[in-house]
């Protein structure tokens, strides 16, 4: 609560993690976030957020009455506006300022392990903004849907193609699932389509005995780098 | 803050399907915020028989869902096969209850999950998608002519009408005016010489002021109210009432019952202020949709060669294309075709007869009828497939028995050239009244069916079944009477007849499903075309023909009639065999309308030609179609495998 009464977004995020999911919780008890933010730019430091969509997925299936989007308002025009389409001028009209969109994200996001395909870059913008708006350090466990592929393919779950064939970007994920990538470079409708991934993922997962949050949530790390 | 781009989606994917096509966006979005969506692989469980209904019901959004139910053996039988965009675990109206199918993925599959709580009030505000669900739960939906929910769309009795186009009929110069002061006995003559009902008061620009017609003269001027010497002005229904000359013959009929009036004004724009062209009367209108187009009918009746007559059933089809489109009544136009192909015959008969006499032939004075046999026998041919005939005559004396037959084998192979070029094509299995076998005096007929029925297996009775459809198109009818009686009387010998008949009628089975652009049959081999007749029509007539032989139903051939009589006759299945005529009603449209458009027999529909509404429909009708056969086996004490 801060001094008007009003429950405090901030402290909210806060306290969310003061029982959270461990490595051997199963799966299905945890709350996912399957996250997309849309930038200015690839620059963490200095470019900003345009908009963030964002999903739940509990026990296997994507909850929709726990979505999250907003657009939020932004200083400079980029060249990254041809990827997403949003102007500063449309910003200006229908988002919201920065720190309340933020704020408003935390609440909604709490503990929630946030999931994403490239998932790094929107964590690591979402910290930054969070940082030096608000000296706050993201705390989100974080799973990146192209390292779980990478994982379950080392596993053997995609047998039978050539490397090369092996097309684990987005789109690639989306035709080798059959989900049709219409409403693609939005926020939401990307944190929808990964999300959908997602719940093949987990299927494919359980089918190769990663049953807790730990085993999903592993690293990948490219076979030259391992010891 | 919430926001709804994932939701409106959703949404739209749900637009494209019936029911949510019905509903507004803004509600598909609200729908589509509580939901979920679910993944699950090939051969996974959504959901089991018996098990309780959740909060949500789905929609596929991806894949394929079989559906099974227990069977009584124990095993599953696969019901049916759902694809995307297709409903899954829905109830309405009926109230929840368990699942009463277990549904089984057969690909991975993703399903939007949505709840019913959120849906049900929804739907109930949109009729579109409340009649929707209503075809999708009922067995055998009531036919599009019955809902009339007098919505302004005009849907019921006026939807058929209105799409009948514009309406032509009506003869220009063909209508009586009249000054407002002319005297009423003037105008009387003047209606009696022309043989007019009703005349139109104008002014002297030509504009319409006032109507008169005999019922006034009869009720006001016969009655004394009004003197024959009165100028007319003062018997006249003032304002008319008038419409444009572009109206379609529904809205003219629409318009009439409406405003409880006999006659309409046609003008040229349609206000009482332009010149007068024309007057509609009520009894022109119910003739061109009432009974039989008249004229049509005479005109055969006078046709003067095959060509003349050829093309006078043409404009017959025409007319059915165009009542079938509109959804008229199936009763009203199995009446109309049946008549006009009676009447066909009939003209067909008489130049036959003629170009024996013309041949020098002598026609003896005996009595014959002209039997129509299988669709034909029973009012069901629609659309103009092969002669299947057969002729009887009453017993000659032996002296001119020879020469009897050879009249009359000359006479149907007469008629059987004229219907050829009429366009019914000859039966491939010589089933024709031309043909020695079928054209038989009273006494070998009599055999016939004696042998039949008394030795059904060695007479091969299957291929015999539509000779107990025979109906009289031509001639004495008494003749066929008499061979009904006579088969009535032979069952009654036979007991072993009717349930080897109902066995036979068991032989063909309609499809378990349609889905995508395939049919599934029972032993779950998939099919490209829906075959309208093995798969609808012949167990549902097969079934009739059972039924009605054992009940003595012998003077009506018609399925969809043998079921109603039956609804009478045994008043507990009574809802089934009003579903099962409905059945027949919607097959029986199905066929020829999809035929007379692509100008075959429409036998094969393949399953992208139908709307999913119309799928939904059909499998309607093969839901009913299991029933009865249940029903039947069971009446009739098969062994049921």
């Amino acid at each position: 609560m801060n001094l008007f009464g009003e429950t405090d977004d901030i402290q909210l995020y806060h306290e969310s993690f003061e029982q959270t999911w461990g490595d051997s919780d199963p799966v299905d008890h945890v709350r996912f976030v399957v996250l997309d933010t849309e930038t200015t730019g690839l620059d963490a430091r200095k470019d900003a957020i345009v908009t963030i969509g964002a999903v739940a997925v509990r026990r296997g299936q994507i909850m929709l009455d726990d979505q999250y989007e907003a657009m939020v308002k932004f200083a400079f025009n980029t060249s990254a506006v041809v990827v997403h389409g949003i102007t500063r001028e449309a910003a200006q009209e229908d988002g919201v300022d920065e720190p309340v969109a933020l704020r408003q994200f935390l609440a909604y996001l709490r503990n929630g392990v946030i999931v994403g395909h490239h998932i790094g870059f929107d964590v690591e913008i979402l910290g930054e903004r969070c940082r030096q708006r608000f000296g706050l350090d993201i705390q989100n466990r974080w799973i990146d849907t192209m390292e779980l592929t990478l994982r379950l393919e080392e596993m053997g779950a995609f047998p039978g193609e050539e490397d090369a064939k092996k097309d684990f970007s987005l789109d690639g994920l989306c035709r080798r699932f059959g989900i049709p990538p219409h409403d693609r470079h939005t926020a939401p409708g990307d944190a929808f389509i990964t999300a959908q991934v997602f719940l093949k993922l987990l299927r494919l997962a359980r089918r190769y005995n990663l049953m807790t949050l730990g085993d999903i949530a592993e690293r990948w790390q490219p076979p030259e780098e391992r010891g | 803050m919430k926001t709804s781009s994932i939701s409106l989606r959703v949404a739209d994917f749900l637009k494209q399907y019936p029911p949510f096509e019905f509903l507004g966006l803004q509600d598909l979005v609200q729908l589509a915020g509580t939901g979920r969506v679910k993944f699950h692989e090939e051969g996974e469980h959504v959901f089991d028989e018996g098990e309780p209904r959740g909060r949500h019901f789905y929609v596929i959004q991806q894949g394929t869902v079989n559906l099974y139910t227990r069977s009584a053996k124990g095993g599953e039988d696969l019901i049916d096969v759902r694809v995307e965009g297709d409903l899954l675990g829905i109830f309405w109206l009926m109230g929840e209850q368990p699942y009463r199918y277990t549904a089984i993925t057969a690909s991975d599959t993703l399903l939007y999950a949505l709840q019913f709580e959120d849906f049900l009030p929804l739907v109930a505000r949109y009729p579109a998608a409340t009649r929707y669900l209503v075809d999708y739960f009922s067995e055998m939906p009531a036919s599009k002519g019955e809902d009339a929910d007098g919505s302004a769309h005009g849907s019921g009795l006026g939807l058929w009408l209105q799409k009948a186009g514009a309406h032509q009929t009506f003869e220009p110069e063909d209508f009586l005016t009249c000054a407002p002061g002319e005297q009423v006995k003037e105008v009387a003559k003047k209606l009696s010489r022309h043989h007019q009902q009703a005349a139109v008061v104008t002014d002297p620009k030509s504009c319409p002021i006032g109507i008169v017609t005999e019922a006034d003269l009869c009720r006001r001027v016969a009655t004394g109210e009004v003197s024959p010497e009165a100028p007319v002005e003062s018997l006249m229904t003032s304002p008319v009432r008038t419409v444009g000359p572009d109206l379609d013959t529904g809205a003219l009929l629409l318009r009439m019952l409406r405003h409880r009036l006999r006659h309409l004004c046609v003008t040229q724009d349609g206000t009482p202020e332009t010149p007068v062209v024309g007057l509609i009367s009520e009894r022109e209108l119910q003739m061109k949709f009432g009974r039989l187009p008249n004229a049509l009918g005479r005109q055969i009746l006078a046709a003067s060669d095959v060509r003349a007559l050829s093309r006078l059933r043409d404009r017959a089809d025409q007319l059915l294309v165009e009542y079938l489109e509109s959804e008229a009544d199936m009763r009203f136009l199995i009446d109309f075709v049946a008549e006009i192909d009676g009447l066909v015959l009939n003209r067909a008969l008489a130049m036959a007869e003629q170009i024996l006499l013309d041949r020098g032939l002598e026609k003896p004075d005996i009595d014959f009828c002209w039997l129509a046999m299988h669709s034909e026998g029973r009012k069901e041919r629609l659309i103009r497939s092969s002669q299947r005939t057969a002729l009887v005559y009453a017993d000659p004396p032996v002296e001119i028995s020879r020469y009897c037959r050879r009249w009359f084998l000359h006479l149907a192979e007469e008629v059987s050239h004229i219907l050829v070029g009429c366009g019914f094509p000859f039966d491939t299995n010589g089933r024709l009244a031309s043909n020695t076998e079928w054209c038989q005096p009273y006494t070998t007929w009599k055999a016939y069916f004696s042998r039949w029925i008394h030795e059904p297996i060695e007479s091969n009775i299957v291929t015999l079944t539509t000779f107990f459809d025979l109906r009289a198109v031509g001639g004495n009818p008494e003749l066929a009477e008499g061979l009904r009686r006579h088969i009535q009387a032979e069952i009654k010998e036979s007991p072993n007849f009717i349930p080897l008949l109902a066995n036979d009628a068991m032989a063909n089975l309609p499809p378990v499903t349609i889905f995508r652009d395939s049919v599934m049959d029972k032993a779950g081999i998939l099919w490209s075309c829906i075959d309208t007749k093995m798969h609808a029509l012949y167990p549902l007539v097969d079934v009739a023909r059972v039924f009605a032989l054992e009940h003595e139903l012998e003077d009506c051939t018609n399925t969809m009639e043998r079921f109603e009589r039956m609804a009478e006759v045994l008043p507990d299945e009574r809802e089934l065999f009003r579903a099962a005529s409905e059945a027949v009603r919607a097959s029986l449209a199905l066929q020829s309308l999809i035929g007379h458009h692509r100008g075959d027999n429409g036998q094969f529909i393949r399953p992208h030609e139908l709307t999913k509404s119309d799928q939904e429909h059909l499998k309607g009708v093969f839901r009913t179609i299991v029933r009865l056969l249940d029903f039947a086996a069971a009446h009739f004490k098969l062994k049921q495998d």
